[in-house]
């Protein structure tokens, strides 16, 4: 049956390996969004015409959830370099000369370069170089350099997106802000931010779950991929999309964008790490399945059973043969590995390897 | 008169298999096709065998009825047997019909009038009147080499045929009575494309890379053993399959295939409308091998690839597609609504050796499994959706029965030899997973043109083909087939660790492996005597070279078939056995059918250029024979 309501998502959320809908085509011109993308709930404009970029803001300018952190400088290093983090300790732990353990935050925030999404870090770091620091005041030979005009300032007001990933419900929302950052004060101001709201579409094991919201134009589908916090792990998760390219992040989540027109299709893989509870047949001795020791390499004998980490997949597909009326949409889940215990020395997040 | 309420009531009807449930009472029975004990077993799932029937000749696929009788292609014998089970679930005969060579594939339609009988062999789809006394012919077509498998489209005017060679599906028009067909080849990549991936990896270092996969050539689909089918929500067939990189024939490279990349064979499941035949192009994309390994922490998990997919079944509850695969001897579980099907594996089971087929008791929530090389059926238990955690919530063992061992059972030699034939992943035999059935599957041979290290190479069908032709390969290099068998290894880049008894078992199964069944016309076929006498005239000169029972005269000839990436102009005469089935033809496959070859007026092999259409005709008939 080909449903003229434009863009009703006809998702079923079922806790399972598995779950299938079906995405009515888009409807008429004109017609009003249902369950797509919300507006701006900014006045502010979008990212694809923002204001041009300010000189200079001042530090008693602050975007919540965005804070820039000088780090420690070597002595006569080439460049400085700031820290864009999410909270106020983060920057001072930063600072300091320490590092941020991104998996005690309480929300999931990541940033990315640019105005434009995708590739977001728990953190982005950002290097101004020092004028004059490299520069070299002899060539071969011993004749004197000529003069050279002198470098431009460095531009201290730069670009990124902050993306935040809050779900509640049955639903997830990212809400995605472009902001520009003032390294030299601190101060940071808000060019544009919009919201995505999606529908639950699978639970995979352990808060390894995955949303969606279908495109505008009937043909497309958004997947939300939403991996759950790990104890000293970056929740990492990587995808293969289609054939042709791999998407990787170092946050809670990873948006994937799949398109089917007639008679077409594309895939996603996206794999990630959840926490499993210890093995039963765990005795503590910190030898696992594998044979594998704690991670100092030393035996852990006495110690409690360990949680675990196991690699999972998620296979989100959209596709369309030529008979169907509407986009087929599925999600399904497998392990992609076997288990490790929490400390052994396997690396359980493979995810992070492939991005290293 | 039989009682339907007394007797086993089928769980399903319409697609063959080796395997097929019914219910008598509150038994769940298994009829299974034994092809090493040539009958049909009647096996309580619960319990053990209850009866079993024999036949005098292998089995293909059984498939039950509407009215519950049991249709069994009996392979070798090549005709159709009807089978009625009785109150006790045994089976007795009730008539039995003649086919053309070697029927395998069986189909009911779905308004139960009629059953589709593919023949591998005789290439044809045959379709029988089931309300008639006679089993009347309604329906008879030529098809492509090595059909296996056929399943008919929901609303009964579509016939799907997979075939063994030749990465095609036919897909049969019932109603006009046209073969068509979709190929099932994986195209290159254009250099524009794979160019801007390189780009792409220069501006996101780390973040995007061009997939291995889209810088490779083209891949060719082969081994298209088994079909499956769905109808909602969405109507799809789909087609287990491998998929094949042969290399660049002008080129040489160091083994079998391309030397730029590790993986020549990739496990894929085709997907076709079910309504259209129109394929979806993106399920010929798998997942690439060294993408997996990357992503995945799972590092013993290469090469465990299906690509000897042999059975597989359809589950409406979770759209499961499950295909059971020799080699790996496992039962995959799929997501069927997938773009790839392959790329969506949720899980997977180890059965016992040689899986063949793979029923769905839908009522009991299990997977059964016929097992032929180790005579085994497997009960796995599907248990629920969710994706579980094994060591905190274990699944229930899968429980086996085995049949007792067969009245002639194979020698421990053979069977061993055949387990090792089909063994994927491997590393004895090749480094990349490749299996010797992956290039002669049932024996036979692969259809495709191979690039090797002394030339383009046409694989060669073995089944009756290695006795008392030595020397071996198209070169004739090896006189033994112990030699050409550790060099092929070494092609394949295997470790060279199978020898000795392993290596001796696996040469005695190539050399008992079944051989195609003559067709049951060729005998009183007048134009097969005239073929002969023209074979063997002078004056066309096939028989000089093509000499004895065995048609080869075990010499090797310069005949100008000299390619420029081969090494020789120097070639083996080749034995002409089951040369009818085993196009492509010429060591690089140049003519792509006998009469092509026959009609080629080059006179360096044989002189056909003065006969008449009915002596070419005729000598086709003829070489079809022997």
């Amino acid at each position: 049956m080909k449903t003229k309501a434009p863009l009703l998502a006809l998702f079923a959320v079922t806790m399972g390996v598995g779950v299938y809908a079906q995405i009515a085509t888009a409807g008429p011109a004109g017609a009003a969004p249902v369950a797509s993308a919300r507006a701006s709930t900014s006045a502010l404009a979008s990212g694809s015409a923002l204001p041009p970029t300010p000189a200079h803001i001042d530090a008693s300018e602050h975007v919540d959830g965005v804070f820039v952190a000088p780090m420690r400088q070597r002595p006569n290093a080439a460049a400085r370099y700031f820290a864009i983090v999410a909270t106020e300790d983060e920057a001072r732990t930063i600072a300091a000369g320490g590092a941020v353990d991104v998996s005690a935050r309480t929300e999931d925030t990541c940033f990315g370069y640019g105005a434009s999404t995708g590739f977001e870090r728990p953190s982005v770091t950002v290097g101004i170089p020092v004028p004059g620091a490299s520069a070299s005041s002899a060539r071969p030979g011993g004749r004197p350099a000529p003069p050279r005009p002198p470098p431009p300032p460095p531009q201290m007001v730069r670009i990124f997106h902050v993306v935040r990933t809050v779900v509640a419900d049955g639903h997830a929302r990212l809400e995605t802000s472009v902001v520009w950052a003032d390294l030299s004060t601190g101060g940071s101001r808000l060019a544009s931010h919009h919201t995505q709201s999606f529908s639950l579409v699978a639970h995979g094991p352990n808060g390894f779950d995955v949303y969606s919201a279908p495109e505008l134009n009937g043909e497309g589908t958004k997947f939300l991929v939403v991996t759950p916090p790990l104890r000293d792990e970056e929740r990492a998760a990587v995808a293969q999309v289609a054939s042709d390219s791999v998407q990787a992040t170092g946050c809670g989540h990873l948006e994937v964008r799949l398109k089917a027109h007639e008679n077409g299709g594309q895939m996603a893989n996206v794999t990630g790490v959840v926490e499993l509870p210890p093995d039963p047949n765990d005795d503590g001795t910190g030898a696992g399945d594998d044979g594998s020791q704690s991670g100092d390499g030393t035996s852990s004998a006495g110690t409690a059973p360990r949680p675990r980490l196991r690699p999972v997949r998620a296979n989100l597909s959209v596709s369309r043969v030529a008979s169907d009326s509407q986009p087929v949409v599925t999600v399904s889940f497998s392990w992609a590995g076997p288990d490790h215990a929490v400390g052994s020395v396997e690396p359980a997040s493979s995810a992070q390897r492939f991005i290293e | 008169v039989r009682d339907p309420a007394k007797t086993p009531k089928p769980l399903a009807h319409g697609q063959g298999s080796t395997v097929a449930l019914a219910q008598l009472g509150t038994k769940t029975l298994a009829y299974v096709a034994d092809e090493d004990d040539q009958a049909v077993h009647v096996i309580d799932v619960d319990g053990g065998e209850v009866a079993s029937f024999p036949l005098g000749a292998r089995p293909g696929q059984l498939v039950f009825d509407e009215s519950g009788r049991l249709l069994v292609a009996v392979r070798d014998a090549s005709r159709l047997s009807v089978l009625e089970p009785t109150e006790t679930g045994a089976l007795e005969e009730r008539c039995s019909v003649a086919t053309d060579a070697e029927p395998i594939g069986l189909a009911v339609s779905p308004d139960g009038s009629r059953v589709l009988v593919a023949t591998g062999w005789g290439r044809s789809l045959t379709a029988f009147d089931l309300r008639s006394p006679t089993f009347a012919t309604q329906l008879q077509l030529t098809l492509p080499r090595e059909p296996r498998s056929v399943l008919v489209s929901d609303d009964g005017t579509k016939a799907f045929v997979s075939h063994a060679v030749g990465g095609q599906v036919s897909i049969v028009d019932l109603d006009a009575k046209h073969v068509g067909a979709v190929q099932l080849h994986a195209l290159s990549v254009d250099d524009e494309r794979a160019a801007r991936q390189v780009q792409q990896l220069h501006v996101m270092p780390g973040h995007h890379r061009p997939s291995p996969f889209l810088l490779q050539g083209p891949r060719h689909g082969g081994q298209g053993f088994t079909l499956a089918k769905i109808a909602q929500p969405t109507a799809r067939v789909f087609v287990p399959q491998a998929l094949v990189d042969t290399g660049d024939p002008r080129e040489r490279p160091p083994g079998y295939g391309s030397s730029e990349v590790d993986q020549t064979e990739q496990a894929d499941v085709a997907v076709l409308d079910g309504k259209s035949g129109e394929l979806l192009p993106e399920s010929l994309q798998p997942l690439d091998d060294s993408v997996r390994r990357a992503m995945d922490s799972d590092t013993e998990h290469h090469h465990d690839e299906c690509l000897l997919p042999r059975g597989s079944a359809y589950e409406d509850a979770s759209h499961t597609l499950y295909v059971a695969c020799f080699g790996i001897d496992a039962v995959l579980a799929l997501d069927a609504l997938a773009t790839s099907p392959i790329r969506a594996e949720r899980r997977r089971w180890s059965v016992a050796g040689g899986p063949s087929g793979v029923a769905v008791d839908a009522a009991g929530k299990r997977l059964v499994v016929w097992s032929q090389f180790e005579r085994t059926l497997s009960r796995i238990a599907l248990g629920g959706p969710d994706l579980v955690d094994e060591k905190t919530q274990p699944p229930p063992p899968i429980a086996t029965v085995a049949l007792a061992p067969p009245a002639h059972p194979l020698t421990v030699e053979v069977a061993l030899g055949r387990a090792l034939f089909h063994s994927v992943g491997d590393g004895r035999i090749s480094h990349d997973g490749r299996a010797c059935a992956s290039c002669h599957p049932d024996g036979r041979d692969d259809g495709l043109t191979w690039a090797t290290p002394v030339g383009p190479r046409r694989s060669i069908m073995l089944a009756g083909r290695v006795e008392r032709t030595a020397p071996f390969s198209w070169s004739g290099s090896e006189h033994t087939l112990h030699d050409h068998v550790i060099i092929t290894f070494n092609r394949l880049k295997g470790d060279g660790q199978l020898r000795g008894l392993e290596l001796d078992a696996l040469l005695d199964y190539v050399g008992s492996i079944p051989t195609p069944p003559r067709s049951p016309h060729d005998e009183s076929d007048t134009r097969v005597a005239r073929g002969r006498e023209i074979f063997n005239s002078k004056s066309v000169g096939c028989a000089g070279c093509h000499t004895g029972d065995y048609f080869t005269d075990d010499e090797r000839h310069d005949v100008s078939t000299k390619d420029d990436a081969d090494t020789s102009g120097m070639f083996n005469t080749p034995t002409l056995r089951f040369v009818g089935g085993t196009g492509p033809y010429f060591h690089d496959g140049r003519y792509d059918s006998l009469r092509a070859l026959l009609s080629d007026g080059t006179r360096k092999m044989g002189d056909t250029s003065q006969l008449s259409t009915d002596d070419l005709e005729a000598l086709e008939a003829y070489l079809r024979s022997i």
